[in-house]
């Protein structure tokens, strides 16, 4: 319990003319030293939001509950003044998209020595040095430090990105979709790199679409669909008995690796708006197994095995997913 | 970058010559003749010519045009037809005053319109913020004269703090004359040690600098708030905050420099609307400067003083915003090579 | 959501505000108030009473009713501003973006040089030129700012210029003045007028500008920077001579940036709305 990321009951709301809605709902998750934990959902799921929720950077607007803590120390509902020393220090992010969150005005070296400075009170040749390291371990040289970041390239920036969220250490490390926008080579560099942290004692929250990054780096996956975790588990629990249809659909519209030629499936419909939400189970419309409860009952999360929890009146059978797949 | 400078300043003099042509076209257009206003009210015929001789006003007027060009490029505007004087020395004489107004009020508009923005952008949405909106949407409709006027009937006419007009008192001066240096005469009296004059230099300052600064204020102020909301909402600033930075750090570091580099632009402008309203200002508060030496030599149709002055200011005007531009490619990382 | 109402009950007070100016404006002949210009030195520097609500100035003429036949000379002479530099400016922009080359270049340069002027300083020499009078100001003011209307319809004009339909109507020979009526001008007038309505409070304060410095309106013509000016050797003693011709700029000008600040944020929804 000391180390890690512990969300509970977290519900992330925004009020709108209809009155609140809620973008996410109950949310339990955990991620503990050494484990890769992969969040998959489509986009507008929530998970993004739930990454910011774990550093208190949701936005003004948007109306939160429940608990997030970070080796023990509350994160909802925090002051800024508790939040700055944790944030870069205990937990920190890679964002989506490195082309804009890296400050255009200053060079990697600054931000980067900013970042070190507020955390620890060093002189700069030791902090010049954690810098170095961070970037060496992310696979740059010390070119990078007098770049401005409109000098770099996409593939750079993501480094640059990764290497200013691991020089401080931090217990937990929440990387936002790291190797969407790259490209194979670089993303599988980068996939490594997670795992060797992972293997040095952090605790990575992998946030995905992608259901084979999942598969290649995840320890555990949890699946969130329209703001509520639907399923969670090891990977391979996950990858061989997928219990919820909405994964089973996910893992049929993706091509898994080893998963040989076969026709690829897309999910019909799409996510509903937060602001619209159906009573009941969120997926039903889009469900094949959808019954007269799905649309009057929301559940609770069944527990398959201690491992595996699934969110659904008609969990899957575990039979029939191994024959699928 | 050495490159692009004397790209721009050779833009820069070709739009001056431009300048110069379209006011010498002007200027041949004004109303009355200047011959009138050099000889009186009943000149000979032989006078007149002996003046239009004088002033090379027989000859063609592309000629005429082509020496006043000649003559422009080498800092010669000719004689004020009004004093006599050449209009180089009494431009430049006049320049200091303009300039020691014009500069403390840009100054006193950035050093309070750039932490109110900011104050404004953390405030947002706040007492304070629907408070500096207030002060930007009245500064900028206020006209400068009525401003120059209340304040004028608050700090002269009701509590007799301030000098209704001028530059100095001039009593003062002609018991203890200040030597000029600088020409700016808060720093002369200053240098000169002469702590009276140096009061007085700033009493005669405080309300044409008031009056000159509003509406400079507010659009700085206003300027500064929009574009520090703006880069505050950018993914940079989101990512710095998840990266621990203090709220200090960001208002005054992070945000502050992608908020300052394009408010360069603006400032540039301000000037520009300075120089507009120096004019007003000038003749308000009876200041010596190139403002009020404008309207004088437009109302008695001193031709060879209107386009001098009109010159320099343009010059001036121009080379502020290459200086701006200039400063925008050392500031901003983007733009540099 | 408070503070979009806020800025809405801003936006009506200064409708309301600019309205009532405007029909005090429209109705002044009808509405049996003094002469304006009628000189009377029995009544001079009267203080503000029920006869004279705001007062009487120097030469005993009404300054209640010169503020209310003012708002008529300030609101016309502003909207002639903006009206004549606008008229003069679309045409020159779309010939400029239109030909391009030379044509182009040569308005490209002219305007580099009108804007080569302070604000303010192109307005003074050019109505020294014209010679006094509220009519010549209005003109020096909007030669002054033609070209910045000039500018925004030649850069619609090159951005609708390279629309596919644009160059299919050239392909198959539509002649340039009915390309230019049927697509171009359409596009350009939402800025065009955008920028007319920013520069209408602007259009007040620099004409009375030019009046209070004596090369804008001269008498007997009523116009409120006018009637600031000649106040100027007695407003210290009556504080009511410059101080209601004065609010009066101030708040026309006031009402109208409000106004036409609310409307362009409602309009562009680039711009950010306040949560």
């Amino acid at each position: 319990m000391s180390g890690g990321l512990v969300i509970k009951q977290l519900s992330l709301s925004f009020a709108h003319a209809g009155g609140l809605a809620a973008a996410v709902n109950a949310c339990d998750l955990a991620v503990m030293p050494n484990e890769i934990v992969g969040l998959v959902g489509e986009s507008g799921s929530g998970k993004s939001l739930t990454a910011l929720a774990c550093l208190g950077l949701t936005p003004p607007n948007c109306r939160i509950s429940g608990s997030v803590q970070i080796a023990g120390t509350e994160i909802v509902g925090a002051s800024e003044a508790t939040l700055a020393p944790i944030r870069g220090r205990k937990i920190a992010m890679i964002f989506q998209n490195p082309m804009t969150a890296l400050n255009p005005f200053f060079t990697i070296g600054e931000q980067m020595m900013g970042v070190i400075r507020r955390h620890f009170s060093v002189d700069i040749n030791t902090a010049r040095a954690s810098v170095s390291g961070a970037l060496a371990q992310s696979g740059l040289t010390d070119i990078a430090l007098k770049k401005y970041p409109h000098q770099m390239s996409g593939g750079q920036l993501q480094r640059a990105m990764i290497a200013m969220a691991i020089a401080c250490k931090p217990d937990i490390l929440i990387a936002d979709e790291p190797s969407t926008a790259l490209d194979v080579t670089v993303q599988a560099r980068i996939l490594n790199l997670l795992r060797q942290l992972a293997d040095q004692g952090m605790g990575i929250l992998l946030i995905t679409h992608d259901l084979g990054v999942v598969a290649q780096v995840a320890d555990r996956v949890a699946v969130m669909y329209s703001g509520r975790i639907v399923e969670t588990g090891d990977t391979d629990d996950i990858f061989s008995s997928a219990a919820h249809p909405y994964t089973l659909g996910l893992l049929q519209s993706s091509p898994v690796m080893g998963g040989g030629r076969r026709k690829m499936h897309a999910i019909s419909g799409v996510v509903p708006d937060f602001r619209y939400r159906l009573s009941g189970c969120a997926f039903r419309d889009r469900c094949t197994h959808m019954q007269t409860i799905c649309a009057t009952e929301q559940v609770a999360l069944k527990s398959l095995t201690p491992a595996h929890q699934v969110n659904c009146h008609f969990p899957i059978a575990q039979s029939s997913t191994a024959a699928k797949s | 970058m050495l490159g692009y400078f004397f790209r721009r300043l050779a833009m820069l003099a070709l739009i001056v010559v431009g300048v110069a042509i379209f006011t010498f076209v002007l200027s041949r257009a004004l109303p009355s003749s200047p011959i009138e206003m050099m000889l009186g009210s009943k000149p000979t015929a032989e006078q007149i010519a002996q003046a239009r001789a004088d002033l090379g006003l027989d000859r063609p007027v592309v000629i005429q045009l082509g020496r006043y060009i000649v003559q422009v490029a080498q800092g010669e505007f000719g004689t004020s037809l009004r004093t006599g004087r050449p209009v180089m020395e009494e431009v430049i004489q006049r320049l200091s005053a303009t300039a020691e107004l014009v500069s403390l009020a840009l100054l006193l508009a950035v050093a309070l319109g750039v932490p109110l923005g900011i104050l404004s952008a953390a405030q947002r949405g706040r007492w304070i913020d629907g408070l500096t909106r207030m002060l930007a949407v009245s500064g900028v409709a206020v006209p400068v004269f009525f401003l120059g006027i209340v304040l004028q009937m608050i700090f002269y006419g009701w509590l007799g703090w301030l000098p209704l007009q001028g530059r100095i008192d001039t009593n003062l001066i002609v018991d203890f004359p200040v030597p000029a240096h600088t020409g700016l005469l808060l720093i002369d009296s200053a240098l000169a040690g002469n702590t009276s004059a140096l009061k007085s230099a700033f009493s005669h300052l405080v309300l044409p600098t008031l009056t000159l600064m509003l509406a400079s204020l507010a659009t700085i102020l206003r300027a500064t708030r929009n574009m520090m909301i703006e880069v505050l909402g950018s993914d940079h600033i989101r990512a710095a905050r998840a990266y621990g930075a203090s709220r200090r750090s960001l208002y005054f570091k992070l945000a502050l420099k992608p908020t300052l580099v394009p408010l360069l632009t603006i400032i540039g402008l301000t000037y520009g609307f300075m120089l507009g309203g120096s004019v007003i200002t000038e003749v308000l508060f009876d200041w010596p400067g190139i403002g009020a030496y404008i309207v004088e030599s437009v109302v008695t149709n001193d031709y060879p003083a209107v386009l001098g002055v009109t010159l320099v200011i343009s010059t001036l005007y121009l080379l502020i915003n290459l200086v701006v531009d200039m400063l925008y490619f050392v500031l901003d990382p983007r733009i540099h090579v | 959501m408070s503070s979009w109402v806020r800025g809405n009950i801003f936006a009506a007070i200064s409708a309301f505000g600019l309205g009532s100016i405007v029909v005090l404006a429209l109705l002044a002949p009808y509405l049996g108030l003094a002469d304006p210009t009628q000189i009377d030195f029995a009544l001079k520097l009267l203080p503000p009473s029920a006869e004279h609500w705001f007062g009487t100035d120097g030469l005993g003429r009404d300054i209640f009713s010169g503020v209310v036949h003012g708002a008529r000379v300030s609101l016309l002479v502003a909207l002639g501003v903006v009206v004549i530099a606008a008229g003069i400016g679309i045409p020159i922009g779309l010939v400029a973006g239109y030909a391009g080359g030379w044509l182009d270049t040569i308005f490209m340069r002219i305007s580099d040089v009108f804007l080569a002027f302070p604000p303010l300083l192109l307005p003074i020499t050019l109505s020294a030129l014209l010679g006094p009078g509220l009519f010549n100001a209005l003109i020096a003011v909007a030669i002054s700012w033609f070209p910045w209307y000039a500018r925004i319809v030649r850069s619609t004009v090159l951005s609708v210029k390279s629309e596919l339909y644009v160059q299919a109507a050239r392909a198959i020979g539509t002649p340039p003045l009915s390309i230019a009526v049927r697509h171009v001008l359409p596009n350009s007038l939402s800025p065009v007028i955008v920028q007319a309505s920013m520069d209408f409070g602007f259009a007040i304060l620099t004409t009375a500008s030019l009046s209070f410095i004596g090369m804008g309106a001269v008498p007997p013509t009523v116009e409120w920077g006018l009637m600031v000016a000649s106040s100027r050797s007695v407003f210290l003693e009556y504080w009511w001579t410059a101080m209601f011709p004065g609010m009066a700029i101030f708040l026309t000008v006031f009402f109208a940036n409000v106004l036409v600040d609310s409307v362009r944020d409602s309009l562009d929804p680039k711009l950010e709305r306040k949560p």
